[in-house]
């Protein structure tokens, strides 16, 4: 048992566990934590079998098999860059609509509050 | 009664109006999340029910959730989560309600499957809802015939708990029950007759989002089943 041998399956269930515990202690939604899982698991298996990464490797077409690897996770984090910019322009045009819809519901009540301290 | 629409302005006057007929005693609240049509329009012009509107779209569970807060604020004691689209039928509602009071039970859904229905389900829906039956009867050792049934009757302490609950599923479904089950709430079923929603589409409609639906609530269900796990070995809170 080399050091690799451990190390890097132990990691991939560290990245696991960490997920779970997250979501478990309600600090991580449920739906986002799928795609973690499923990176700890990816890392866990090539590193039991990296035999898997050479199959892979061929099976491209693509003569060095950690660069595949290279390949994968930088397309990989690219998805994940997206995605996430997708979500914060979500996020910053809900947070204007909110921000206005506060607004007025504001301006509203304050109208409403003057119309009955003016009855009374 | 909570009733969460989103783009409902061909049905919504229709389902209202049988609820008001049917069941002249019950609150109805609308919530409209963010609908795109005329369906803030129409709710305006409805002033014996009650209205929630969100400033956008957030999606059912949250929409519904909404409804949970609003029924804790006004102490309501049950509440009926019913859907907007036409596929609830209104009178079926008091078989609900009776059963709650009667066993006290926490969750009553109204069941689609309990008995020999003719309610039209597509493969890959009646797929899921065969495997989440069988999840549910092998690990909370209780037959829940149709867990995906929207139609249900929840009594106060469900709803507390669903109001103030962190990250409440996008889905709550078959992951929901199996949670409550789990947890010691008393969940059971009433049969009831559904309808084909009566216009547009519903949520799961294409193949791709419902197995996407799919995969979440079984991964959702798993996450559920180790986290139980864990406090069984004394390992709690």
């Amino acid at each position: 048992m080399t050091f690799q041998n451990i190390m890097l399956p132990l990691f991939g269930i560290i990245v696991m566990v960490y997920v779970f515990l997250r979501v478990k202690r309600n600090q991580f939604s449920i739906e986002l934590s799928i795609f973690w899982m499923l990176i700890g698991f990816t890392i866990f298996l090539l590193s039991i079998f990296p035999k898997l990464l050479d199959i892979i490797s061929q099976w491209v077409g693509i003569y060095y098999p950690p660069s595949v690897l290279f390949l994968i996770s930088t397309i990989l984090l690219l998805f994940v860059i997206f995605r996430q910019e997708q979500m914060l322009s979500k996020l910053n045009e809900n947070l204007k609509d909110l921000a206005q819809s506060n607004a007025l519901l504001e301006g509203r009540v304050k109208a409403l509050e003057d119309r009955d301290s003016s009855q009374v | 009664m909570i009733i969460p629409v989103f783009n409902e302005v061909e049905n919504l006057s229709t389902v209202v109006d049988e609820l008001q007929r049917d069941l002249p005693d019950f609150d109805i609240l609308v919530i409209n999340d963010g609908s795109t049509d005329e369906t803030a329009a129409l709710l305006k012009t409805m002033d014996y029910i009650h209205t929630l509107s969100l400033p956008f779209n957030v999606g059912y569970s949250l929409a519904l959730k909404t409804g949970f807060k609003y029924a804790n604020q006004n102490h309501y004691d049950y509440i009926i989560q019913f859907d907007g689209d036409g596929q609830h039928i209104a009178s079926e509602a008091l078989k609900l309600t009776e059963h709650i009071l009667a066993t006290k039970a926490d969750i009553v859904i109204g069941s689609r499957f309990m008995e020999a229905s003719d309610y039209p389900h597509s493969p890959i829906r009646r797929l899921g809802t065969g495997i989440f039956k069988s999840l549910i009867r092998f690990f909370c050792r209780q037959s829940i015939h149709d867990p995906t049934s929207g139609f249900q009757v929840l009594s106060r302490r469900v709803v507390q708990l669903y109001a103030d609950m962190p990250y409440f599923p996008q889905f709550p479904d078959a992951n929901l029950i199996v949670d409550m089950i789990l947890s010691g709430y008393k969940v059971s079923e009433v049969p009831v007759k559904m309808r084909q929603r009566l216009s547009g589409k519903g949520m799961h409609e294409n193949i791709y989002s419902s197995f996407y639906y799919m995969m979440l609530i079984l991964y959702n269900i798993l996450i559920i089943l180790v986290k139980h796990l864990f406090k069984t070995k004394g390992e709690s809170r």
